[in-house]
């Protein structure tokens, strides 16, 4: 009887403390995110977070709240963030600016060469059409042929081929990225999409609600 | 078989169900408490745990795991209590549409989502040894009732 007892007692205490550690674990995880910049708010990294002449900017340059994100091309959570911020940048209009800068993880295939294409799809003035034909068709050329597609990409926003592909070899597109990314190592990016409001790092919204939500805290 | 045999098998069945058990609690935990959907340097993305197939109808997946596991636990613990092998008798009825189930998701998630979930693929990896000792455990069962 007492076997039995010990059996299905520690049974039913050992799966209990097993969930309890679990719920806690997983709680941990969700109240710290990676995102969290341990060096925001210095003076240098102050500076890194400014707007700078070259950034791909999409809002109002004098907006009173400015959004910084390090993201990836090929992240499928960096596409569903690009979806809400063309949602809130309609929403909140000249009350906000959206900053990209790249973030390419190096655990992604095709990332660096997406940034590539939507910097040279910059220089013909089409950086954010390229940006969105990147992150809607994603899961396509994720598993695809991604270069073939971007070319698909470049030709259907009309863009100059030729001048394209001088630009893809030009050296200063890659260095313009790999800077965007030790900007992003420096201010102590760990994960994409990581967001920056008004020079401070923040926790990445779960919802447009949220999101919108954060923006509008900031005004 | 002996019986000593039975009984080590019943207990590496009962150590990988606890793995597993861990596990889908983890990642329903998860579910319910809502990481932030991110990918991160070194462990990929949580996309898995946010796409359309983590979630049958209101019913995440990974809840689904935990009572596979707690099932599992059952039998095994039912088995150290009256040490009868026939308690294994149906285990396959289980384990297998479980392996398969697993399959289709680990399938998913290179193949359709394509992000890595560590942690489903231990659950996938616990699944395929329970349902490789559920075999040895039912051929067991089976050689008692005859």
């Amino acid at each position: 009887m007492s076997k039995r007892f010990a059996l299905w007692g520690g049974l039913v205490v050992g799966l209990a403390a097993v969930t309890l550690v679990m719920f806690r674990m997983a709680d941990d995880e969700s109240a710290a995110p990676e995102t969290t910049a341990a060096g925001a708010g210095n003076s240098v990294n102050e500076e890194i977070l400014e707007p700078r002449q070259d950034d791909w900017i999409k809002g109002n340059p004098d907006a009173g709240v400015i959004v910084v994100k390090y993201s990836d091309f090929q992240c499928p959570a960096c596409r569903f963030y690009a979806s809400m911020d063309d949602r809130l940048s309609e929403e909140l209009g000249d009350d906000v600016l959206f900053v990209y800068r790249h973030f390419p993880l190096r655990n992604f295939e095709h990332s660096r060469l997406a940034s590539r294409y939507a910097e040279a799809a910059g220089r013909q003035d089409a950086f954010w059409e390229m940006h969105d034909l990147i992150y809607i068709n994603q899961q396509q050329w994720s598993r695809g042929d991604a270069e073939s597609i971007f070319r698909q990409f470049a030709d259907s926003i009309e863009l100059d081929m030729d001048q394209l592909d001088e630009d893809l070899q030009d050296p200063e597109l890659s260095d313009r990225i790999e800077a965007d990314y030790e900007d992003g190592q420096e201010l102590g990016v760990r994960s994409v999409p990581s967001l920056f409001i008004n020079g401070e790092a923040v926790e990445n919204p779960r919802s447009l609600d949220d999101y919108r939500d954060l923006i509008i805290s900031y005004q | 078989m002996s019986k000593d045999s039975v009984f080590y098998m019943v207990i590496a069945f009962v150590v990988i169900a606890i793995v597993g058990f861990a596990d889908a609690v983890y990642l329903t935990a998860s579910h319910y408490l809502g990481g932030v959907p991110t990918c991160t340097v070194i462990e990929g993305c949580d996309e898995v745990a946010l796409s359309e197939y983590a979630t049958i109808g209101p019913v995440p997946v990974a809840l689904m795991g935990v009572l596979f596991y707690t099932l599992m636990l059952v039998a095994g613990v039912a088995w150290l209590d009256i040490r009868k092998a026939a308690v294994f008798y149906y285990l396959p009825f289980v384990t297998v549409p479980a392996f398969f189930f697993s399959l289709w998701l680990v399938y998913l998630m290179f193949f359709v989502i394509e992000a890595l979930c560590i942690f489903c693929l231990v659950s996938a990896g616990t699944t395929t040894l329970l349902m490789i000792l559920s075999f040895f455990l039912h051929a067991r069962a089976k050689a008692e009732t005859v």
